[in-house]
């Protein structure tokens, strides 16, 4: 019986002649956060995508919580891409309507108090609002699920290191308890602290995959400085 | 080799040195106001992690700080992991490992339906304290020895030390 979140086994991607992915392989527990790290390119989004379901010409086997791929794994996963994906021409309550339809777990009265801590209204219309406002709306709805697996596709790219911080105690503080994250990123420095697993991703293989304090305990230097000597170009 | 101090061996002054020192060290995280987290304010916690040490062992090691500091009492309640690892800005899961080692080593203990608490056995405490000092101590004496100093230069420069300290204070 398999208890991971979820686990990825000899994934393979080409995009013509070019290799995404090779044999990627690995598994999340209950109440890891793992980190997904790899420079611009290395095969995080592909990998990401993945897992949701949303580039299906791949080899290899998915499973989350132990089921395929599917309309059961997205009920599982709660997932922030690294675009705007709303539409453009409704109104928020009418975004989070639809996360209430899509969704079993989302939670509305939680979505409208974290709206509330990012000054949003439910009355305001999506094309009128920033680039960095429609980020934060995503990321309410994403926390505002209680999913059993987050993934985060670079959220903290491009923002300023403030925002970085509110995004990253967001994130903390609304996952589910029993929830498990998986947050693809190229800034180390910012996912340090938090992160209790690291996977290394090059060239779209993983080239490094361990617990995040028994690295600096073996090694005795940071997972940031770890990074920098195994990516250097 | 065996330059290995206990503490029985030291005289006091160094001891006190040492004290102060643990003192100094203490007031000026206590008094590092510039982090918004709430609980860690109020505790003390130092929330800039050396990247390069296990963060886990980090936290077991500031905890075992505010307990010999009395910051944290003798049968004082802990507040639940999900608080801590918010405040800390770590990982559920780090601050459990990192709670599990305190466990471990007797100085919180958890009821099963009421949560966890720093132990009442003020022994314990007294041994912990201890040993931080003399690890300290050994840090301190093997650093002093390096540029080499003899035990009684090292005796001689700390009394005069303290004594400057002392006049300082005074004259303040």
């Amino acid at each position: 019986m398999n208890t991971s979140v979820l686990s990825v086994n000899n994934v393979d991607k080409n995009y013509g002649q070019r290799k995404a992915l090779q044999g990627a392989s690995f598994n999340v527990e209950k109440g890891q956060i793992v980190g997904l790290l790899g420079p611009n390119g290395s095969g995080k989004t592909t990998l990401i995508k993945i897992i949701n379901n949303l580039i299906t010409d791949y080899t290899g086997d998915i499973q989350v919580c132990g089921a395929p791929l599917g309309v059961l794994s997205k009920a599982k996963i709660s997932y922030l891409p690294d675009t705007i994906f709303l539409r453009k021409d409704i109104k928020i309550s009418t975004a989070f309507g639809i996360y209430r339809d899509f969704f079993i777990d989302f939670d509305i009265v939680k979505a409208q108090e974290m709206l509330t801590l990012v000054e949003l209204t439910e009355e305001q219309r999506i094309n009128t609002l920033s680039k960095g406002m429609k980020e934060k709306l995503q990321l309410v709805l994403a926390m505002a699920r209680q999913a059993s697996l987050y993934i985060f596709d670079e959220p903290i790219a491009g923002v300023d290191p403030a925002a970085r911080e509110f995004i990253i105690e967001t994130i903390l503080k609304h996952y589910s308890e029993d929830g498990s994250i998986l947050f693809a990123t190229h800034l180390i420095s910012d996912v340090e602290h938090f992160i209790t697993r690291v996977l290394f991703l090059k060239e779209g293989h993983i080239i490094l995959d361990g617990d995040s304090d028994e690295l600096r305990e073996n090694r005795g230097k940071s997972i940031n400085k770890i990074f920098k000597e195994e990516f250097k170009c | 080799m065996g330059y290995l101090f206990s503490c029985r061996f030291i005289s006091k002054n160094v001891l006190t040195f040492s004290l102060y020192c643990c003192i100094i060290n203490v007031t000026q995280q206590y008094s590092d106001t510039n982090t918004d987290y709430r609980y860690v304010r109020k505790r003390g916690f130092q929330v800039e992690f050396d990247d390069n040490i296990p963060i886990y062992q980090q936290i077991v090691d500031q905890f075992k700080l505010q307990i010999v500091s009395g910051r944290l009492q003798c049968g004082e309640r802990v507040p639940s992991v999900r608080e801590l690892a918010l405040e800390m800005g770590v990982s559920t899961n780090t601050l459990q490992k990192a709670l599990a080692v305190l466990e471990q080593e007797k100085l919180f203990f958890t009821e099963r339906t009421s949560g966890r608490f720093v132990t009442n056995d003020t022994g314990i405490i007294n041994a912990l304290k201890e040993e931080m000092l003399d690890k300290e101590l050994a840090r301190f004496l093997e650093a002093a020895k390096a540029m080499g100093y003899t035990g009684d230069e090292i005796q001689q420069v700390l009394s005069q030390y303290l004594m400057k300290i002392e006049l300082g204070r005074n004259g303040q």
